[in-house]
């Protein structure tokens, strides 16, 4: 039946043993677990053991909302938007999940966004969000700034 | 409750020792801190001093010792936390006293000392304990108000908690970043500086359009002296940035080119006897080519011509790797003769002063260009390598010079070409010899087009390496004092003219000189308008250059005592292709009106 593949249901195990269950359609917007179903590797549940339910789902969300048909471009956008309205732990976690899946216009999305947390921003702010120790000497610190001294802000 | 918080904050710890220890107390009241971050970064950017910290908070606190009010401010209610943890633990107001806000090290010194105690104070004292924890009722309704807000605060608090982001990953953030953030983020530490500046980052940020329009605006001329500044206007952000370019001192009336990540400086001329000024009563005509990288500001020399000529017209474009070598064509000049079907192109034309010893003593004279440069410390060389094209991609190019004013303040008629693979410059065949002096040369689709001041036009097949008259449908003439300027968008050619436009038609109506963009079909040679210029044209050495989809332009002109500067963009892959204009916020008022001569233009994604 040219139907089958439609109907076909995908499961997927968390790493904190949760099970999801999507239609191919959904599954395949990640490139992993497209190669997967090509391969026919997917009719057991697929284990994701790095990847946890509450961050799968919100993945597996945003792909159902990419298949809908029904869902317009400004319904969309303003989806995508929201989306990443998240905190740092959920958008690390979501941004590790879409590179693993491969689900290349959420990576883009997210990758952006973690972007848009650096653009324009100062150094020591830059640090405290992403929580790393400043391991430049003054010297050297003063040695950069010179370097490139007419791009800086 | 308080001793699991206790275990947790030990665990943490030792896990995070490099972290700041405050924010890690922090995390245990994570629900009770709302708006606390954003504090920290408020006071951080204003620079408030500890001791207005300090006696804001002991108002506060006084404000407070009589209840919660659901009508705190958001900031106000921080400002009490801030004092209880913020410093050092303690619910001791003005604790800390040797504390620079912010400074980690400072902050590690006091909580460590009262290890455990910190927390253990705050849920002690009743009273500080009942306002926290209240506190946690008012902070999920401004939670819901404030959304961004807390969404950076509480992502601090989470991030202590969590595993960071792989390198690869982290690579991939960072190639998004524009220019200004990128340098920004060489600061943060060793590692992401070390990510943001291998040549397979730089790549991949090429190649991923992650880039944005910078526009470099050279020969500014102050106080009379050439002060080799070179102005950048950061197109996206409309933000203007000066470099300082000891090098290019006393240097004007040269040609610029960009390719890649770099800037070619080719000829120009020096005053000989006062050094810096643009004075050309006496001066020297430089063959030297300098090579400007703005991601590392650092210069570089490739070959010199070997003809010294200012405001050469130039050429630039990729070739392919198997490209032919130039040495090859050095066997078609000999053949020029023969051509017949350039129609009177054979090349009779012989440099009666080829003997000349003056020239050859000049020539000589021209050979080291550097002894002139004022300060080898004040700027960096990188040194000429041969592996330098294969960080780069190999993506070799040609860059063609053609025409130009020589030593002698002769118009000249000799081209050359340089090939970045041998570094070398060959001469190339001369334009036609009745083509008249050209003014405006451009590449495009392997053709380099040039047109004269008589209004002809030509094209240098760079492959087949010889010149071919190019008849188009007529043209308007150009006003006698505005040369047109050719450019290239996307392997389209295009013509910006001034031309008189008709008034219309009215008698007693006069009429005016308008800038109009033309381009014209490279297979059937006609020319269409396509825009018109907004800005009436006060510049006749208005400098336009072309950008994958874009057309920039700068005007610069003194007016009412005061030299402005007009930078307009226009986009042809747009049917309408109107022009708007882009920043006026320059520093162009400080420069002499000789800048409007001896400016030049280019462009360069970073």
């Amino acid at each position: 039946m040219s139907s089958s593949k439609s109907n076909k249901i995908v499961k997927l195990e968390s790493s904190d043993n949760k099970t999801f269950e999507v239609e191919e359609a959904v599954a395949v917007q990640s490139e992993t677990l497209k190669n997967m179903v090509d391969d026919g590797c997917a009719n057991d549940t697929i284990p994701l053991p790095n990847v946890n339910g509450k961050i799968l789902e919100m993945v597996l969300g945003w792909c159902k909302k990419h298949v809908d048909e029904t869902v317009t471009g400004d319904e969309l956008n303003k989806y995508e938007a929201d989306f990443l309205d998240l905190d740092q732990a959920d958008l690390y976690g979501l941004l590790m999940a879409a590179n693993f899946l491969n689900v290349k216009g959420l990576l883009d999305r997210v990758l952006q966004r973690v972007a848009d947390m650096i653009k324009g921003k100062k150094p020591e702010e830059i640090r405290r969000i992403f929580n790393i120790k400043n391991d430049f000497t003054p010297e050297e610190e003063e040695e950069i700034r010179l370097e490139n001294a007419w791009a800086f802000d | 409750m308080i001793e699991s918080h206790l275990s947790d904050l030990l665990r943490f710890r030792k896990a995070v020792s490099h972290c700041f220890n405050i924010e890690l107390e922090k995390t245990m009241f994570s629900e009770r801190l709302a708006g606390e971050e954003s504090i920290c970064q408020d006071f951080e950017a204003l620079s408030v001093s500890k001791r207005l910290v300090r006696s804001v908070s002991q108002k506060l606190k006084k404000k407070y010792k009589g209840g919660g009010e659901e009508e705190d401010g958001v900031r106000g209610v921080s400002m009490r936390c801030l004092t209880f943890y913020g410093r050092g633990g303690g619910c001791k107001v003005g604790a800390d006293t040797g504390d620079e806000f912010g400074d980690p090290s400072s902050r590690r010194r006091s909580s460590s000392s009262e290890e455990g105690k910190g927390y253990k104070m705050i849920c002690g004292t009743e009273e500080t304990g009942v306002d926290c924890f209240s506190y946690g009722v008012k902070e999920r309704f401004w939670k819901k108000n404030n959304r961004k807000e807390f969404e950076l605060e509480e992502s601090v608090r989470n991030s202590r908690m969590h595993i960071f982001l792989p390198d690869d990953i982290l690579e991939m953030c960072l190639v998004r970043l524009p220019l200004t953030s990128l340098m920004t983020a060489r600061l943060v530490c060793k590692k992401w500086r070390y990510l943001t500046t291998t040549p397979r980052f730089l790549q991949i940020r090429r190649e991923g359009s992650h880039q944005n329009p910078w526009l470099f605006l050279f020969g500014a001329v102050k106080d009379g002296y050439c002060s080799g500044e070179i102005h950048a206007l950061d197109v996206s952000l409309g933000q203007w940035r000066r470099i300082d370019a000891d090098i290019l001192k006393g240097r004007f009336m040269f040609s610029v080119a960009s390719m890649q990540d770099d800037i070619y400086i080719v000829g120009g001329c020096s005053s000989l006897t006062s050094f810096g000024r643009v004075d050309r009563s006496s001066f020297k005509t430089h063959k030297g080519v300098l090579v400007f990288s703005p991601l590392t500001k650092s210069w570089r020399k490739v070959a010199s011509m070997k003809h010294a000529r200012s405001l050469p017209i130039l050429g630039i474009s990729e070739v392919s790797s198997d490209f032919p070598s130039y040495q090859s064509h050095q066997n078609r000049q000999d053949r020029r003769f023969s051509r017949s079907r350039i129609g009177g192109v054979s090349d009779v034309y012989e440099d009666p002063h080829r003997l000349s010893l003056r020239r050859q003593y000049r020539n000589a004279f021209d050979e080291n260009d550097a002894s002139l440069l004022p300060n080898r410390k004040s700027y960096k060389y990188i040194r000429q390598k041969s592996d330098q094209l294969n960080t780069k991609g190999c993506r070799r190019f040609v860059l063609i010079a053609v025409g130009g004013i020589g030593s002698w303040d002769e118009p000249l008629d000799s081209g050359e070409i340089f090939d970045s693979v041998s570094n070398k410059w060959t001469e190339i065949q001369k334009v036609p010899v009745d083509f008249g002096i050209v003014c405006s040369g451009v590449v495009c689709n392997g053709m380099f087009y040039v047109y004269s001041e008589t209004d002809k036009l030509a094209g240098y097949d760079i492959e087949r390496g010889y010149w071919i008259r190019i008849q188009t449908t007529p043209f308007p003439s150009h006003v006698h004092e505005y040369p047109p300027k050719l450019v290239s968008c996307n392997g389209r050619l295009f013509m910006l003219s001034v031309s008189w436009c008709e008034g219309d038609g009215r008698i007693g109506r006069r009429n005016k000189a308008v800038r109009k963009l033309w381009e014209l079909d490279l297979m059937y040679l006609t020319w269409t308008e396509v825009s018109v210029h907004p800005d009436a044209p006060m510049d006749w050495n208005a400098a336009f250059v072309g950008d994958r989809n874009l057309i920039f332009g700068v005007e610069m002109f003194k007016i009412f005592g005061q030299v402005l500067d007009f930078l307009t963009v226009c986009d042809v892959s747009d049917m309408e292709a109107n022009w708007s204009h882009i920043s006026r916020n320059h520093v162009t008022h400080e420069l002499d009106a000789s800048s409007c001569m001896t400016k030049s233009l280019a462009v360069l994604h970073l």
